[in-house]
């Protein structure tokens, strides 16, 4: 249901989401989970479920109360105007990160994988422009894109999940034991680091319609991302094994490499590229919109479609900076990153949930003082 | 890249949006643009002068100290 030409529902709100978490599913998590949990790591991702039902219920919570107010202002409202602005800021520059990180992500995960001779320059300039041009038209294209775009990542997993369960070997999955809790913890660190954006994605909330319907949609899309990552994790720990899976710079693309159907269909790795391509677009278009409503909020401007060329510019800038090599960028989101999401992403939703309830336990006592 | 193309770029854009900006009257907006243009520009001739070194991710780890 949506009333106006720039609101989005929240159902495709979650369908950004969805798509959004699909481009780490495949460059990070198979890697990460092989890595902390080694056979386990395909049982991680249910691990993060809890986290993300909790920032679920809280974004839900926080919404409910203040009703028709996006995330920004809830911010200013509850810790008031200037240490408001001030986490705005801090947000603004998670954001800003992340736009920069996974511009380079994205080409760098071309060049490594099939466009080998081309410069990372000419991705980063290609996903840039058409992005800018998409912007010009608000964030509904991309919402109304990814409504389209959704059905045919879940078919391509669907697909090549049934094409790779043949072989997939039980003993890279088995034993699982007890002693497997903690490292199994361990390699749901980067899911729940990830799926922690869900908080971002609220900085639009003045532009989503129809949030009666927010813990709905919200608990298909934690069935769907849980669902889907374990499945990708499964296939790739199981297929490759743990030793291979986390030493591997793409385990998804090398899993997929193997598929062959009777010796007639094979090298269908295009797919997964077009997926990559899709999945990252979307993601770093609807991270670039996050940064503007931020600038938006903080400066407190009307319009902020004049700003998209500049920021364009700067992303590309950033991304080009944003580190030497792949491997330190690697490094940083394994070691920094992940504390840092969990941090924005769940620890200052939840202060900011508790600070709600204690300004409504305030507000009855200021009611009941004129009647004295 | 060289230094000039940057700041031909930075020139060229702020100034294309710049300009329906201020006829309608929107400074605010006006300054964002100047000001962002200007981080750009700082960033850009950072990145230009290191670009074997540059390295975000490097001075978070400083930052943090974890490396």
């Amino acid at each position: 249901m949506r009333t106006g030409k720039d609101k989005i529902s929240v159902k495709q709100l979650f369908f950004v989401f969805t798509i959004m978490v699909s481009s780490p599913t495949t460059r990070l998590f198979p890697k990460y989970a092989a890595a902390n949990a080694e056979q386990a790591g395909w049982i991680s991702p249910i691990i993060s479920t809890v986290p993300f039902i909790m920032l679920l219920l809280v974004i839900d919570s926080l919404l409910k109360k203040y009703k028709g107010q996006s995330m920004d202002d809830i911010i200013s409202s509850i810790m008031g105007r200037f240490l408001g602005k001030l986490v705005l800021v801090v947000y603004l520059l998670w954001a800003l990160w992340l736009t920069a990180m996974y511009t380079r992500y994205y080409s760098e995960r071309l060049t490594s994988s099939i466009y080998i001779n081309i410069d990372i320059n000419v991705f980063i300039i290609l996903t840039l422009i058409p992005i800018v041009y998409i912007l010009r038209s608000g964030f509904t294209p991309i919402a109304r894109m990814s409504e389209i775009l959704l059905p045919f990542i879940g078919a391509t997993l669907i697909v090549l999940s049934i094409f790779l369960f043949p072989k997939v070997r039980a003993d890279n999955l088995l034993p699982v034991y007890t002693n497997d809790i903690v490292p199994i913890f361990r390699g749901s660190i980067a899911i729940t680091g990830i799926l922690s954006y869900m908080f971002l994605m609220f900085f639009l909330s003045d532009k989503v319609v129809n949030l009666k319907s927010l813990r709905t949609f919200g608990y298909i899309t934690a069935y769907v991302c849980i669902s889907s990552i374990t499945v990708v994790n499964f296939i790739v720990i199981g297929v490759l094994g743990s030793s291979l899976a986390r030493r591997v710079s793409l385990p998804v693309l090398t899993v997929v490499k193997q598929i062959s159907i009777m010796d007639i269909i094979e090298n269908i790795e295009a797919v997964v590229v077009a997926v990559w391509i899709f999945a990252d677009f979307t993601l770093i278009a609807a991270l670039l919109v996050i940064v503007l409503n931020l600038i938006k909020s903080i400066f407190s401007l009307s319009d902020t479609k004049p700003l998209i060329n500049i920021l364009a510019v700067l992303i590309y800038f950033l991304s080009m900076g944003i580190s030497a090599r792949r491997f330190e960028l690697e490094d940083f989101t394994n070691t920094l990153l992940m504390p840092i999401n969990i941090t924005l992403g769940y620890g200052f939703p939840f202060v900011l949930f508790a600070l709600s309830k204690l300004k409504k336990k305030k507000k009855p006592q200021k009611a009941a003082d004129p009647s004295r | 890249m060289k230094i000039f193309p940057l700041v031909l770029v930075v020139m060229i854009v702020v100034t294309a949006d710049i300009i329906p900006i201020i006829r309608k009257k929107k400074h605010k907006e006006a300054a964002v643009l100047i000001m962002l243009g200007a981080v750009t520009l700082a960033y850009g001739y950072y990145y230009i002068t290191h670009v074997h070194t540059a390295s975000l991710a490097n001075i978070m780890f400083s930052i943090f100290g974890s490396k």
